[in-house]
Protein backbone atom coordinates (compact mmCIF):
# COMPACT_ATOMS: atom_id res chain seq x y z
CA UNK A 1 0.00 0.00 0.00
CA UNK A 2 2.54 2.31 1.05
CA UNK A 3 4.78 3.24 -1.44
CA UNK A 4 7.60 5.10 0.85
CA UNK A 5 11.31 3.67 0.34
CA UNK A 6 12.05 1.41 3.68
CA UNK A 7 13.65 3.42 6.13
CA UNK A 8 16.15 1.87 8.79
CA UNK A 9 14.37 0.73 11.94
CA UNK A 10 15.30 3.53 14.43
CA UNK A 11 14.09 3.41 18.15
CA UNK A 12 13.45 6.86 18.27
CA UNK A 13 11.56 7.09 15.06
CA UNK A 14 9.73 3.46 16.27
CA UNK A 15 9.16 5.49 19.68
CA UNK A 16 7.48 8.42 17.93
CA UNK A 17 5.63 6.80 15.47
CA UNK A 18 3.97 4.79 18.16
CA UNK A 19 3.24 7.63 20.75
CA UNK A 20 1.84 9.50 17.59
CA UNK A 21 -0.69 7.08 16.70
CA UNK A 22 -2.06 6.93 20.26
CA UNK A 23 -2.22 10.52 20.21
CA UNK A 24 -3.57 10.99 16.92
CA UNK A 25 -6.40 7.87 17.84
CA UNK A 26 -7.75 10.11 20.76
CA UNK A 27 -11.15 11.30 19.93
CA UNK A 28 -12.16 14.83 18.94
CA UNK A 29 -13.63 17.06 21.72
CA UNK A 30 -16.33 17.14 19.99
CA UNK A 31 -18.36 14.39 19.09
CA UNK A 32 -19.58 13.85 15.34
CA UNK A 33 -23.31 14.31 15.73
CA UNK A 34 -22.72 17.98 17.77
CA UNK A 35 -20.04 18.95 15.01
CA UNK A 36 -22.63 18.20 12.38
CA UNK A 37 -25.60 20.01 14.82
CA UNK A 38 -23.85 23.34 15.53
CA UNK A 39 -22.30 23.42 12.25
CA UNK A 40 -25.35 23.10 9.44
CA UNK A 41 -27.09 26.52 10.71
CA UNK A 42 -23.90 28.22 10.32
CA UNK A 43 -23.94 26.97 6.89
CA UNK A 44 -23.74 30.31 4.31
CA UNK A 45 -26.78 30.27 1.97
CA UNK A 46 -25.12 29.75 -2.11
CA UNK A 47 -25.75 32.11 -4.64
CA UNK A 48 -26.70 29.03 -6.63
CA UNK A 49 -28.80 27.58 -4.45
CA UNK A 50 -30.76 30.50 -4.34
CA UNK A 51 -31.37 30.60 -8.15
CA UNK A 52 -32.29 27.00 -7.83
CA UNK A 53 -34.81 27.87 -5.83
CA UNK A 54 -36.69 29.85 -8.33
CA UNK A 55 -35.96 27.26 -10.94
CA UNK A 56 -37.74 24.94 -8.20
CA UNK A 57 -40.69 27.39 -7.93
CA UNK A 58 -41.00 28.00 -11.31
CA UNK A 59 -42.35 24.79 -12.15
CA UNK A 60 -45.20 25.24 -9.56
CA UNK A 61 -48.49 25.42 -11.36
CA UNK A 62 -49.53 28.14 -8.80
CA UNK A 63 -46.76 30.48 -9.72
CA UNK A 64 -48.09 29.34 -13.46
CA UNK A 65 -51.51 30.20 -12.57
CA UNK A 66 -50.50 33.19 -11.40
CA UNK A 67 -48.03 34.49 -14.18
CA UNK A 68 -50.43 34.08 -16.40
CA UNK A 69 -53.46 35.83 -14.89
CA UNK A 70 -50.84 39.01 -14.39
CA UNK A 71 -50.98 38.30 -18.14
CA UNK A 72 -54.37 38.39 -18.62
CA UNK A 73 -54.78 41.83 -16.69
CA UNK A 74 -52.07 43.63 -18.54
CA UNK A 75 -53.14 42.49 -21.84
CA UNK A 76 -57.18 43.17 -21.13
CA UNK A 77 -55.98 47.02 -19.73
CA UNK A 78 -53.94 47.70 -22.94
CA UNK A 79 -57.25 46.58 -25.59
CA UNK A 80 -59.66 48.36 -23.43
CA UNK A 81 -58.25 51.67 -23.19
CA UNK A 82 -59.70 53.92 -25.79
CA UNK A 83 -57.67 53.49 -29.13
CA UNK A 84 -54.53 56.18 -29.50
CA UNK A 85 -55.47 57.20 -25.31
CA UNK A 86 -51.90 55.53 -24.52
CA UNK A 87 -50.40 53.06 -27.89
CA UNK A 88 -52.79 54.06 -30.56
CA UNK A 89 -51.77 56.79 -33.22
CA UNK A 90 -52.57 59.63 -32.68
CA UNK A 91 -53.51 62.48 -34.78
CA UNK A 92 -50.17 64.44 -36.02
CA UNK A 93 -49.43 67.94 -34.52
CA UNK A 94 -49.18 69.75 -37.74
CA UNK A 95 -53.13 68.76 -39.01
CA UNK A 96 -54.30 71.15 -35.35
CA UNK A 97 -55.54 74.26 -36.37
CA UNK A 98 -53.14 77.09 -34.94
CA UNK A 99 -54.46 78.75 -32.02
CA UNK A 100 -56.84 81.59 -33.08
CA UNK A 101 -55.17 83.81 -30.07
CA UNK A 102 -51.61 84.01 -31.99
CA UNK A 103 -51.45 87.28 -33.93
CA UNK A 104 -50.55 87.90 -37.21
CA UNK A 105 -48.34 90.38 -38.46
CA UNK A 106 -50.50 92.15 -40.90
CA UNK A 107 -49.09 92.02 -44.83
CA UNK A 108 -46.71 94.59 -46.17
CA UNK A 109 -44.68 94.91 -42.76
CA UNK A 110 -41.07 94.20 -43.09
CA UNK A 111 -39.21 92.15 -41.15
CA UNK A 112 -35.23 93.42 -40.62
CA UNK A 113 -32.68 90.98 -39.20
CA UNK A 114 -29.10 92.12 -39.03
CA UNK A 115 -27.13 89.00 -39.72
CA UNK A 116 -24.03 90.47 -39.24
CA UNK A 117 -22.91 93.67 -38.39
CA UNK A 118 -22.39 94.24 -42.06
CA UNK A 119 -25.34 92.30 -43.12
CA UNK A 120 -28.94 93.18 -43.00
CA UNK A 121 -31.71 90.84 -44.07
CA UNK A 122 -34.77 92.42 -44.99
CA UNK A 123 -38.24 90.50 -45.28
CA UNK A 124 -41.51 92.03 -46.52
CA UNK A 125 -44.35 90.18 -44.98
CA UNK A 126 -46.98 89.45 -47.64
CA UNK A 127 -49.79 87.28 -49.05
CA UNK A 128 -49.97 84.97 -51.48
CA UNK A 129 -51.48 87.50 -53.66
CA UNK A 130 -48.68 90.05 -53.06
CA UNK A 131 -46.05 87.89 -55.08
CA UNK A 132 -47.11 89.26 -58.32
CA UNK A 133 -46.24 92.65 -57.11
CA UNK A 134 -43.99 92.99 -54.40
CA UNK A 135 -43.64 96.14 -51.94
CA UNK A 136 -40.88 98.13 -52.76
CA UNK A 137 -38.18 98.33 -50.59
CA UNK A 138 -38.27 101.01 -47.63
CA UNK A 139 -34.53 102.28 -47.69
CA UNK A 140 -34.34 101.72 -52.01
CA UNK A 141 -34.89 104.94 -53.80
CA UNK A 142 -36.69 104.21 -57.35
CA UNK A 143 -33.31 104.02 -59.53
CA UNK A 144 -30.60 102.88 -57.19
CA UNK A 145 -29.01 99.58 -57.45
CA UNK A 146 -30.10 97.52 -54.88
CA UNK A 147 -28.09 95.27 -52.92
CA UNK A 148 -25.24 95.88 -49.71
CA UNK A 149 -24.91 99.69 -49.37
CA UNK A 150 -21.24 98.87 -48.77
CA UNK B 1 7.04 -1.12 9.45
CA UNK B 2 3.63 -0.71 7.87
CA UNK B 3 1.86 2.16 9.61
CA UNK B 4 -1.70 1.21 11.49
CA UNK B 5 -4.47 3.95 9.63
CA UNK B 6 -6.69 5.21 12.54
CA UNK B 7 -9.91 4.25 11.18
CA UNK B 8 -13.22 5.80 13.12
CA UNK B 9 -15.94 3.70 12.96
CA UNK B 10 -18.17 6.13 11.34
CA UNK B 11 -15.60 7.23 8.37
CA UNK B 12 -15.77 4.22 5.98
CA UNK B 13 -13.77 5.75 3.15
CA UNK B 14 -10.07 6.51 3.19
CA UNK B 15 -8.78 10.44 3.41
CA UNK B 16 -6.90 9.21 -0.68
CA UNK B 17 -9.89 6.91 -1.51
CA UNK B 18 -13.29 7.43 -3.44
CA UNK B 19 -16.51 6.14 -1.68
CA UNK B 20 -18.89 5.61 -4.74
CA UNK B 21 -21.53 4.99 -1.51
CA UNK B 22 -21.13 8.73 -0.34
CA UNK B 23 -21.82 9.87 -3.78
CA UNK B 24 -25.61 10.62 -3.54
CA UNK B 25 -25.20 12.51 -0.65
CA UNK B 26 -22.56 14.37 -1.98
CA UNK B 27 -25.05 14.93 -5.02
CA UNK B 28 -27.96 16.23 -2.55
CA UNK B 29 -25.65 18.55 -0.40
CA UNK B 30 -24.18 20.39 -3.92
CA UNK B 31 -27.58 20.97 -4.54
CA UNK B 32 -28.14 22.41 -1.28
CA UNK B 33 -29.58 19.86 1.25
CA UNK B 34 -27.96 21.19 4.46
CA UNK B 35 -29.73 17.02 5.86
CA UNK B 36 -27.12 15.09 3.98
CA UNK B 37 -24.24 17.42 3.77
CA UNK B 38 -24.54 17.40 7.92
CA UNK B 39 -24.59 13.72 7.58
CA UNK B 40 -20.91 13.86 5.31
CA UNK B 41 -19.78 16.20 8.07
CA UNK B 42 -20.53 13.24 11.23
CA UNK B 43 -18.92 10.59 8.59
CA UNK B 44 -15.60 13.07 8.08
CA UNK B 45 -15.39 14.75 11.21
CA UNK B 46 -13.53 12.53 13.30
CA UNK B 47 -10.90 12.06 10.62
CA UNK B 48 -10.92 15.64 9.64
CA UNK B 49 -9.98 16.91 13.38
CA UNK B 50 -7.06 14.46 14.01
CA UNK B 51 -5.57 15.35 10.92
CA UNK B 52 -6.32 19.04 11.52
CA UNK B 53 -4.80 18.47 15.07
CA UNK B 54 -1.45 17.23 13.83
CA UNK B 55 -0.96 20.12 11.90
CA UNK B 56 -2.45 22.94 13.93
CA UNK B 57 -2.91 21.35 17.19
CA UNK B 58 -5.27 20.52 19.75
CA UNK B 59 -6.23 24.00 20.70
CA UNK B 60 -7.17 25.08 17.07
CA UNK B 61 -8.24 22.27 15.19
CA UNK B 62 -12.23 21.78 15.65
CA UNK B 63 -11.83 25.81 14.58
CA UNK B 64 -10.33 24.89 11.63
CA UNK B 65 -11.94 21.73 10.64
CA UNK B 66 -15.40 24.06 10.86
CA UNK B 67 -13.85 26.89 8.62
CA UNK B 68 -13.01 24.18 6.33
CA UNK B 69 -16.17 22.71 6.26
CA UNK B 70 -18.18 26.10 5.30
CA UNK B 71 -15.34 26.95 3.01
CA UNK B 72 -15.65 23.29 1.38
CA UNK B 73 -19.60 23.65 1.29
CA UNK B 74 -19.73 26.85 -0.45
CA UNK B 75 -17.39 25.65 -3.20
CA UNK B 76 -19.17 22.11 -3.68
CA UNK B 77 -21.45 22.39 -6.31
CA UNK B 78 -17.77 22.71 -8.26
CA UNK B 79 -16.83 19.41 -7.06
CA UNK B 80 -16.99 17.43 -10.41
CA UNK B 81 -16.53 13.79 -9.37
CA UNK B 82 -18.57 13.25 -5.90
CA UNK B 83 -17.10 9.54 -5.42
CA UNK B 84 -14.01 11.42 -4.96
CA UNK B 85 -15.43 13.84 -2.09
CA UNK B 86 -12.80 12.63 1.28
CA UNK B 87 -10.10 13.42 -0.06
CA UNK B 88 -11.01 16.72 -2.08
CA UNK B 89 -12.36 17.32 1.33
CA UNK B 90 -9.69 16.88 3.48
CA UNK B 91 -7.35 18.95 0.92
CA UNK B 92 -9.84 22.11 1.24
CA UNK B 93 -9.26 21.52 5.55
CA UNK B 94 -5.29 20.89 4.83
CA UNK B 95 -4.81 24.06 2.84
CA UNK B 96 -6.96 25.68 5.27
CA UNK B 97 -4.98 24.63 7.99
CA UNK B 98 -1.97 25.51 6.33
CA UNK B 99 -3.05 28.85 5.49
CA UNK B 100 -4.00 29.55 9.42
CA UNK B 101 0.08 28.57 10.33
CA UNK B 102 1.39 31.02 7.17
CA UNK B 103 -0.66 33.22 9.01
CA UNK B 104 -0.52 33.24 12.03
CA UNK B 105 3.12 31.38 12.75
CA UNK B 106 3.92 29.01 15.37
CA UNK B 107 3.78 30.07 18.75
CA UNK B 108 5.47 27.42 20.98
CA UNK B 109 9.13 27.63 21.21
CA UNK B 110 11.66 25.21 20.50
CA UNK B 111 12.71 25.33 23.81
CA UNK B 112 9.52 24.06 25.35
CA UNK B 113 9.14 21.81 22.50
CA UNK B 114 12.26 20.13 24.39
CA UNK B 115 11.16 20.51 27.42
CA UNK B 116 10.00 16.82 28.89
CA UNK B 117 6.11 16.65 29.17
CA UNK B 118 4.81 17.37 32.91
CA UNK B 119 1.90 14.81 32.03
CA UNK B 120 2.88 12.42 29.12
CA UNK B 121 0.20 12.94 26.57
CA UNK B 122 1.04 9.10 25.09
CA UNK B 123 1.49 5.67 25.51
CA UNK B 124 4.99 6.04 24.62
CA UNK B 125 5.70 8.54 27.21
CA UNK B 126 6.23 11.53 24.71
CA UNK B 127 4.46 14.88 24.42
CA UNK B 128 3.83 14.40 20.69
CA UNK B 129 1.84 17.90 20.54
CA UNK B 130 5.21 19.83 21.64
CA UNK B 131 7.36 17.30 19.54
CA UNK B 132 5.21 18.30 16.39
CA UNK B 133 5.36 21.94 17.10
CA UNK B 134 8.56 21.97 16.29
CA UNK B 135 8.19 20.53 13.06
CA UNK B 136 7.00 23.14 10.03
CA UNK B 137 3.36 22.66 8.89
CA UNK B 138 3.57 20.77 5.81
CA UNK B 139 5.88 18.21 7.85
CA UNK B 140 3.12 17.82 10.71
CA UNK B 141 1.06 16.83 7.72
CA UNK B 142 3.09 14.43 5.68
CA UNK B 143 4.10 12.83 9.28
CA UNK B 144 0.53 12.61 10.17
CA UNK B 145 -1.26 11.17 6.79
CA UNK B 146 2.34 8.92 6.45
CA UNK B 147 2.44 7.31 9.93
CA UNK B 148 -1.15 7.90 10.92
CA UNK B 149 -3.20 7.66 7.81
CA UNK B 150 -0.29 4.82 6.31
CA UNK B 151 -0.48 6.57 3.09
CA UNK B 152 1.98 6.36 0.12
CA UNK B 153 3.68 9.03 -1.05
CA UNK B 154 1.97 9.52 -4.21
CA UNK B 155 -1.59 9.68 -2.40
CA UNK B 156 0.02 12.51 0.09
CA UNK B 157 1.14 14.36 -2.87
CA UNK B 158 -1.87 14.17 -4.27
CA UNK B 159 -3.64 15.83 -1.32
CA UNK B 160 -0.87 18.41 -0.54
CA UNK B 161 -0.45 19.06 -3.88
CA UNK B 162 2.98 18.85 -3.84
CA UNK B 163 5.11 15.67 -5.81
CA UNK B 164 6.04 12.78 -4.34
CA UNK B 165 10.09 13.51 -3.76
CA UNK B 166 8.86 16.65 -1.99
CA UNK B 167 6.58 14.37 0.46
CA UNK B 168 10.13 12.01 0.69
CA UNK B 169 11.83 15.39 1.32
CA UNK B 170 9.58 16.76 3.78
CA UNK B 171 9.24 13.41 5.96
CA UNK B 172 13.08 13.14 5.91
CA UNK B 173 13.70 16.06 7.51
CA UNK B 174 10.98 15.81 10.08
CA UNK B 175 12.23 12.55 10.58
CA UNK B 176 15.91 13.91 10.99
CA UNK B 177 14.59 16.70 13.49
CA UNK B 178 12.41 14.10 15.49
CA UNK B 179 15.69 12.02 15.76
CA UNK B 180 17.56 15.72 17.08
CA UNK B 181 15.28 16.05 19.37
CA UNK B 182 14.60 12.57 20.73
CA UNK B 183 17.98 12.22 20.80
CA UNK B 184 19.55 15.65 22.49
CA UNK B 185 19.92 16.16 25.89
CA UNK B 186 17.16 19.01 27.21
CA UNK B 187 17.96 22.09 25.85
CA UNK B 188 20.80 22.10 23.92
CA UNK B 189 19.71 22.17 20.50
CA UNK B 190 18.89 25.53 18.85
CA UNK B 191 16.16 25.75 16.58
CA UNK B 192 18.72 26.20 13.41
CA UNK B 193 20.35 22.41 14.58
CA UNK B 194 16.58 21.15 14.34
CA UNK B 195 15.88 22.94 10.74
CA UNK B 196 19.23 23.03 9.21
Amino acid sequence: MSSQSPRRPEAPDDRFDAAFRSWAGSPPRTGPEEAAGRLAPRLPERLSDRRSRWVHAARRPALWLAAAAVLLALSLGLFMEPPGSRWGRRPPAAAAAPPAAVPLAPAGDVLVIDLDPETTLYMTLGGPLDLEAPAAHPREAPGEPSGDPS
Amino acid sequence: MPATPVHGPRVPAHLSGVDPAEADLVRSAAAGDRGAYARLIERHWSRLVRLARSVVGEAEAEDSVQDGLIRAWLALPSLRRPEAFGPWLARVVLRGCLRERRRRPETVPLAEAQEPPVAPASDAGLDVERLLAALAPRQRAVMHLTVVEGMSDGEIGALLEITPASVRSHRRRAREALTRLLAAPRATLSPREVFP
